[in-house]
């Protein structure tokens, strides 16, 4: 099982991989952000539940959202960044609910 | 003040030759003659020169200073290597000035520079030694202002940074303004603007009142050019206390500042807070723009305009 130090390492190791480029040479990263979007998701599971969050780790991942979500307009894909930063901040909703994806399956009816 | 009666004596001056009352009483008759002020002028300027021909403690004077000039000229020039070339000849013609100007000024002499002597002796042609004796100090003049050019060029360049203009920034410029941060009252910190993050919504947009500008050329022509043009911002008329560069003040102990370090660095990023003036504005182009010339040319012309043009017997 993984640790919470280990996730949050490399979320914040792929996280740089991803944003550095993004931001100096413009390079989209597609590996760089899988390996974001299995460690954000991974950090949910680990959190489900949790009433107190680590809030260095979670203000990390939405640190990540939100530099994807400013730097969309000015990248060469603005559509593939944008999703990627919406695919980040369905994570940290997730984290706040005290959920994870395994409890949004798609194609699975849900009331509350 | 009482004036004296005039007596007229009724004897003649005429026909008499009389010593020369001296520059200063001439200079006073001049001035105190009811001639116009243009003739008065012209009149004084001419009975300047008559003395300065005159006198060779005069023109030992300026040729003593002019020599001096030189050899401060040549000390200024030897800090490029171009400039050496000049500045060794021009430091021994003006210590060959100093020294020819001191004998005149003591009564030995004539003027006449060991350079005139020498290159007479050579060729013997008056002309070619009067050429070298006023071609040295001149090529001093021209050498240092091309090297008083490129030092105040570099002196402007060492403190430019660069912008690519966007849309509003063009529309400012056009109106005769300086540039603005997008949002002049938002609170983003300077991280925060070059991390392109923080707290509130709407991006930099709405929330930061720094202008990015970059230390590298390319970078703003390759990295962020939008197509409305570019230009050079002169550091040295923007505030110092709103100017940041990121990368010299993070510790990197956490993801944002670590962010923010490797962007700043990359993008060489000058963030500068609220407002860049518009006399800090100027072409990447045009760099001389931003300094007085005044300075430049006349230093130019001390060093090599007083012993080129410098009045002279033999040379």
């Amino acid at each position: 099982m993984s640790s919470i130090e280990g996730v949050a390492a490399e979320l914040r190791s792929s996280s740089s991989e991803l944003i550095t480029a993004l931001q100096s040479t413009k390079e989209i990263k597609q590996h760089a952000f899988e390996r974001l979007d299995q460690a954000s998701r991974e950090l949910a599971r680990l959190l489900k539940g949790a009433d107190q969050l680590p809030r260095q780790i979670v203000n990390d991942l939405y640190l990540a959202a939100k530099i994807l979500e400013n730097e969309a307009p000015y990248s060469k894909d603005s559509a593939r960044v944008g999703q990627m930063a919406s695919a980040l901040f369905m994570t940290f909703d997730l984290i706040l609910l005290g959920e994870s994806h395994d409890d949004r399956r798609s194609g699975v009816p849900r009331a509350r | 003040m009482p004036q004296e009666p005039v007596v007229i004596t009724g004897q003649s001056t005429l026909g008499k030759i009389t010593a020369d009352p001296g520059y200063i009483a001439n200079m006073r008759n001049i001035f105190t003659s009811d001639i116009a002020v243009g003739a008065k002028l012209s009149m004084g300027w001419g009975m300047t020169k008559y003395a300065f021909r005159g006198s060779d403690a005069a023109q030992g004077t300026v040729q003593v200073v002019g020599g001096g000039l030189e050899v401060v000229g040549a000390v200024g020039l030897t800090s490029t290597g171009v400039g050496t070339a000049v500045a060794v000849p021009l430091a021994f013609h003006g210590g060959d000035n100093i020294g020819t100007g001191l004998r005149r000024i003591f009564g030995s002499g004539n003027g006449t520079t060991l350079t005139y002597q020498g290159t007479y002796d050579l060729t013997g042609s008056r002309e070619i030694a009067q050429g070298v004796d006023q071609g040295i100090p001149f090529l001093g003049g021209v050498a240092s202002l091309g090297q008083g050019l490129r030092l105040a060029e570099n002196s402007v360049l060492s403190n430019t940074s660069y912008r690519a203009l966007n849309v509003a920034d063009a529309r400012a410029l056009e109106g005769g303004m300086g540039l603005s941060g997008k949002a002049p009252n938002g609170n983003w910190t300077a991280v925060e603007h070059v991390l392109n993050a923080g707290p509130g919504r709407g991006g930099a947009q709405m929330n930061s009142p720094w202008i990015s500008t970059t230390r590298d050329l390319s970078v703003a022509v390759e990295g962020y050019s939008g197509g409305n043009g570019l230009v050079a911002v002169n550091l040295s008329r923007v505030p110092a206390a709103n100017q940041v560069e990121v990368w010299q003040n993070v510790a990197r102990t956490n993801l944002s500042d670590s962010l923010a370090y490797h962007r700043a660095i990359w993008a060489q990023e000058v963030s500068v807070y609220q407002s860049i003036p518009a006399q800090a504005i100027y072409s990447p182009l045009a760099p001389l723009s931003q300094v007085p010339l005044s300075p430049i040319v006349a230093r130019s012309l001390l060093t090599g305009g007083v012993s080129t043009f410098r009045f002279g017997d033999g040379n």
